[in-house]
């Protein structure tokens, strides 16, 4: 399964809002498999979001196993136009992302959130996540409106820092 | 009664630079506040704010340095503070404001224009353009106080558009304080 090239920024696609996907085809389920592909290749990634790859439709890969900060992991998550209806206190987490390598920051997001979406197969279903995942699915669906890290950072002089070690 | 002085001192970067500068100022009993130093590309930046005893002359000041910029080749810049400039300003409220975009000239200037016509005062600043393949990335990071009477709405307005007029992302945030 080929793995899809990154896009980075100032690559205006990260901005871009995506579109509600009508019926999951031959190439959505491809498009699906190679963005899982694209994910594993990169070790320290646990999610990755269609405009990452080159894409406008509105899907999210998330595997957050094995990852040291995931107290609880369900494991591989295809989220198909995905929504986050709900959302529970408060958390504060240093992100990565690959289309912004030379930065990492703190971000404040929710620590539990409500997810609803279909699955590869076209099934719908709810859940809700926790911690660790619950931040990568909020940097997931931010991809999917068009937002990165960068337009959450609220305190410059403890927020952000120069990446360290590179992906 | 104790002097106040910012120093500030530029050179090319290497190792000895802090332990060097802040040598002199231990030797003469003087003692570091506030402080930002850092490498810029190549360059090590240092401006610092200290207090000295009154036995440490303006001229004794000056002289304690040169032996230091002629061995660790340093520019230093030695300027005593006066009672006035040591009074805090009162202080706005605190925003942070994030610009992001291709690297393309005018991002800085236009940004802190809009900021000094609407009376904002920004306080620090940081700057960094990713090096490397085209496209390079530009991205600024803020600290602005803005006094009661700026429309925080209206200003982001005028950020909004002035980001689209450049290409370039621009967010406003009110200042997080609190950690967790």
């Amino acid at each position: 399964m080929s793995v899809l090239s990154i896009r980075r920024l100032p690559d205006p696609l990260l901005h871009q809002p995506t579109r509600l996907i009508q019926h999951i085809d031959e190439p959505v389920r491809r498009l699906i498999d190679q963005m899982i592909s694209t994910m594993r290749r990169h070790p320290r990634c646990v999610g990755l979001a269609a405009p990452q790859v080159g894409s406008d439709l509105r899907i999210a890969v998330v595997d957050t196993s094995g990852h040291p900060k995931a107290a609880k992991s369900r494991g591989l998550l295809v989220l198909v136009n995905p929504a986050i209806d709900a959302a529970e206190g408060m958390a504060l987490q240093r992100e990565g992302c690959l289309s912004i390598p030379d930065f990492t920051a703190d971000v404040r997001r929710a620590k539990r959130v409500h997810l609803r979406a279909f699955d590869a197969s076209g099934t719908l279903f709810d859940c809700w996540l926790e911690g660790f995942e619950a931040i990568v699915a909020q940097h997931e669906l931010d991809h999917l409106d068009g937002t990165l890290f960068l337009d959450r950072v609220a305190n410059l002089a403890t927020d952000v820092f120069k990446r360290k070690s590179y992906l | 009664m104790t002097h106040r002085w910012i120093v500030t001192a530029l050179g090319k970067d290497r190792p000895g630079i802090v332990a060097g500068v802040t040598r002199v100022l231990y030797d003469r009993g003087c003692n570091l506040e506030d402080s930002a130093m850092t490498r810029l590309e190549g360059e090590f930046a240092i401006m610092l704010i200290f207090s000295s005893p009154a036995s440490q002359t303006e001229a004794r000041m000056r002289a304690a340095f040169v032996p230091l910029e002629r061995r660790l080749g340093l520019v230093v810049h030695l300027k005593a503070l006066s009672r006035q400039e040591t009074t805090v300003h009162k202080r706005g409220r605190p925003y942070t404001i994030s610009v992001y975009g291709s690297d393309r000239p005018g991002i800085v200037f236009r940004v802190a224009d809009v900021l000094a016509r609407a009376g904002a005062n920004v306080t620090d600043v940081h700057t960094h353009r990713s090096a490397g393949k085209a496209p390079s990335l530009y991205l600024m990071l803020l600290e602005v106080e803005l006094p009661p009477r700026v429309s925080v709405p209206g200003l982001e307005g005028r950020l909004q558009r002035l980001g689209k007029s450049m290409s370039v992302r621009v967010n406003l945030h009110a200042s997080d304080a609190s950690i967790l």
